[in-house]
């Protein structure tokens, strides 16, 4: 059944306009993970304009292509400028600049690209049998359960994503406040519509451009001084049968840890490596190599913020609730697009979630023979001036905000969101909370009332679901242990201190 | 909040010439007026959803304003505690860490131009605008050079003709 379907999803995307979108997507993604400082969520959130022309699956596997490939090349200026391209790629630059240093910067981009590939494959693997078994769990959920699953999923990015949870959860409630304008979609009643324009509510993508995009500008401005990385040396990609020799162990553990990371909202790709690359020191013979060179450091932390690519699709196509910021910017875009992550998308639409994953294996090997290849590129891609780069930014945010109404109003949100975003950003409030409350709002709110107008009224019927009621403990559990770290770390800190 | 000097001791006006120029004040400051800032926000939902129908066709239904109502108090409260966090900080020095806007002349110019390109557009014209902008913007980012400048100026306007015209048929003001 599953082999019948991936096929159903094979012939979507092996057609002239996905593959195109693969490419080109690819390109896109290393691109932008060359440059440090740009991330898939820039990419994501200035691409999806473009989609709105395009068919479903040929947008959809251009926007998983980015994201994929975006984590692929930001080992590449980690090793060869101890400088990470992306911040997943912080812990591949522990190892890989020493690496570099010691002249086996060849080695390292071979181990980063190869790892990569290993870990995007066994997280594809993983995520084909659990994103089925996920769906047909997900197929029996009522509104009770949608509640408590927005609840938990809104906890964990809450926590997860800001390091001071207060701040995670500020940008949690100013998003789902925002969310809040336009029609109650109960009543029909209209909220806080200041101008006409906001009848609606305030439009997704502009937003999302602002807060992941534009504030991006000014960051980059911050740095436009600084001298870009030196890369001067051409790197030599060396393929020797035993350049894996006794890393079997680390490969696999690596990805299935970058895999279920991933799959938990809000930790993404960099909670991922840096745990994968802790646990394989943890568990290593020779520790204290690690941080000096060790290739068991780099391949630990490809393999899993490749993998943890693929877990962040698993809540995103079988609940409808993105894993990191990168996949609820592609919630956006697949609204656009007319369709509704979650567990019915398996039951009507098969094939779509199924050409997703057929995407990533396609896109594998060309993943990997353009970042083989094309190394002495990506290196001279680090050059352009970020003043040029900023510009062209700004522009296509601009027109990309323009086109989504074909008119002036969301140019204006997304310039608000992008000013407030930055400075937000300064007082360490991460956008992510922001746009995934804007995304879970609506549901949070219709699911809650439903199940109120069901249960007489009565708040207790959200427990009489054990699934319902489980994931509000867990919601509870999870916004309640920073608290309880801290207790109990001030207490051991007491008795230490007494001892 | 102080503005920072060049190593040579010169002030810095933080336009591209200088080397590096800096805005600083302390996390502890920077949260309070956060707090604040989300504090009015939640407020100011808060007393506009009074004037929202309380009443609805079905008498268990929470009612249009239950939801904002629930969100502007728990925001309120949340950024109230981000003030006093912000206020102990400043207090006391602990966690009271430095943060810092490198080029704020810089940022608030592209700021500035950005949102009076906005403003402008649909006067003058997307390209007519564009034309303006964009050299602009190269300059607060530091790019020098006519040469790069024209370049890059008419490689924008062309690629928006190209793609959002021709390919996405997309009108532009």
């Amino acid at each position: 059944m599953i082999l019948e379907q991936f096929f159903g999803g094979l012939d979507l995307v092996l057609t002239t306009n996905s593959m195109a979108a693969l490419f080109i997507g690819i390109l896109i993604g290393y691109f932008v993970g060359a440059i440090p400082g740009l991330t898939s969520s820039i990419a994501l959130a200035v691409i999806i304009p473009f989609t709105f022309h395009m068919e479903p699956v040929p947008a959809i596997v251009l926007m998983v292509s980015i994201y994929m490939a975006s984590e692929y090349s930001g080992a590449i200026p980690a090793i060869l400028a101890n400088a990470p391209g992306t911040p997943a790629a912080a812990p591949t630059a522990f190892d890989g600049y020493p690496m570099r240093l010691r002249g086996e910067a060849g080695k390292a981009l071979t181990l980063s690209i190869l790892s990569s590939g290993f870990g995007s494959l066994v997280g594809t693997i993983f995520l084909i049998f659990t994103a089925v078994w996920i769906a047909k769990i997900a197929i029996v959920f009522g509104p009770a359960e949608y509640f408590s699953l927005a609840v938990l999923g809104l906890s964990l990015v809450g926590v997860l994503a800001s390091g001071i949870v207060l701040k995670g959860f500020i940008g949690l409630l100013f998003g789902l406040l925002i969310a809040t304008i336009g029609l109650d979609p109960i009543s029909g009643n209209t909220r806080f519509n200041f101008t006409s324009d906001l009848m609606s509510g305030v439009p997704l993508l502009p937003a999302l451009i602002g807060l992941f995009a534009f504030s991006e500008v000014f960051f980059m401005l911050e740095t436009m001084h600084k001298k870009p990385p030196e890369m001067k040396e051409a790197p030599k990609i060396t393929m020797t049968f035993g350049l894996f020799r006794g890393m079997g162990f680390n490969l696999g553990r690596s990805s299935v840890i970058g895999y279920v990371v991933g799959v938990v909202p809000g930790a993404g790709a960099t909670i991922a490596a840096l745990t994968s690359y802790a646990e394989a020191k943890r568990v290593a013979k020779d520790p204290e190599t690690y941080g000096t060179g060790n290739p068991n450091g780099i391949v630990a932390s490809e393999c899993a913020n490749n993998a943890a690519v693929a877990g962040a699709l698993a809540p995103l196509l079988t609940l409808g609730i993105p894993g990191s910021a990168s996949t609820a910017i592609m919630i956006g875009g697949l609204l656009i697009q007319g369709i509704q992550p979650g567990p019915m998308l398996f039951v009507e639409n098969p094939d779509f979630p199924f050409a997703i994953f057929a995407s990533l294996l396609v896109g594998l090997p060309i993943m990997m023979a353009v970042g083989l290849l094309g190394v002495r590129l990506w290196v001279k891609i680090t050059l352009i001036p970020i003043g040029a780069l900023a510009t062209g930014i700004t522009a296509i945010c601009i027109l990309g905000a323009y086109s989504n109404e074909n008119s002036m109003y969301p140019v204006w949100i997304m310039v608000g969101f992008g000013i407030s975003g930055y400075l937000m950003r300064k007082a360490e409030i991460h956008p992510a909370p922001i746009v995934l409350a804007l995304v879970l709002a609506s549901m949070m709110e219709t699911n809650f009332r439903r199940v109120l107008m069901g249960g007489g009224g009565d708040p207790m019927v959200f427990l009489t679901s054990p699934i319902s009621a489980g994931m509000l403990i867990v919601a509870a559990l999870v916004v309640t242990s920073p608290l309880i770290r801290k207790f109990t770390d001030r207490r051991r800190a007491r008795k230490t201190a007494n001892v | 909040m102080t503005m920072t000097s060049n190593s040579e001791g010169e002030p810095q006006a933080g336009l591209p010439q200088d080397v590096e120029s800096k805005w600083e004040t302390g996390l502890g400051l920077v949260e309070v007026l956060a707090g604040l800032t989300f504090a009015a926000v939640a407020g100011y939902f808060l007393i506009d959803a009074l004037n929202l129908p309380s009443s609805s066709y079905n008498p268990y239904d929470a009612g249009t304003a239950a939801f904002p109502n629930a969100l502007g108090y728990a925001l309120l409260f949340c950024s109230l505690a981000l003030v006093v966090i912000g206020i102990f900080r400043m207090r006391t020095g602990v966690g009271d860490t430095p943060v810092t806007i490198i080029h704020p002349l810089n940022i608030t110019g592209v700021a500035a131009v950005t949102v009076i390109y906005a403003l402008v557009m649909p006067y003058v014209t997307y390209y007519g605008a564009t034309i303006v902008w964009v050299p602009l913007m190269l300059i607060l980012g530091g790019v020098r050079g006519w040469k790069w400048i024209v370049f890059l100026t008419i490689s924008t306007l062309l690629t928006a003709y190209f793609i959002f015209e021709v390919l996405l048929s997309v009108v532009l003001p």
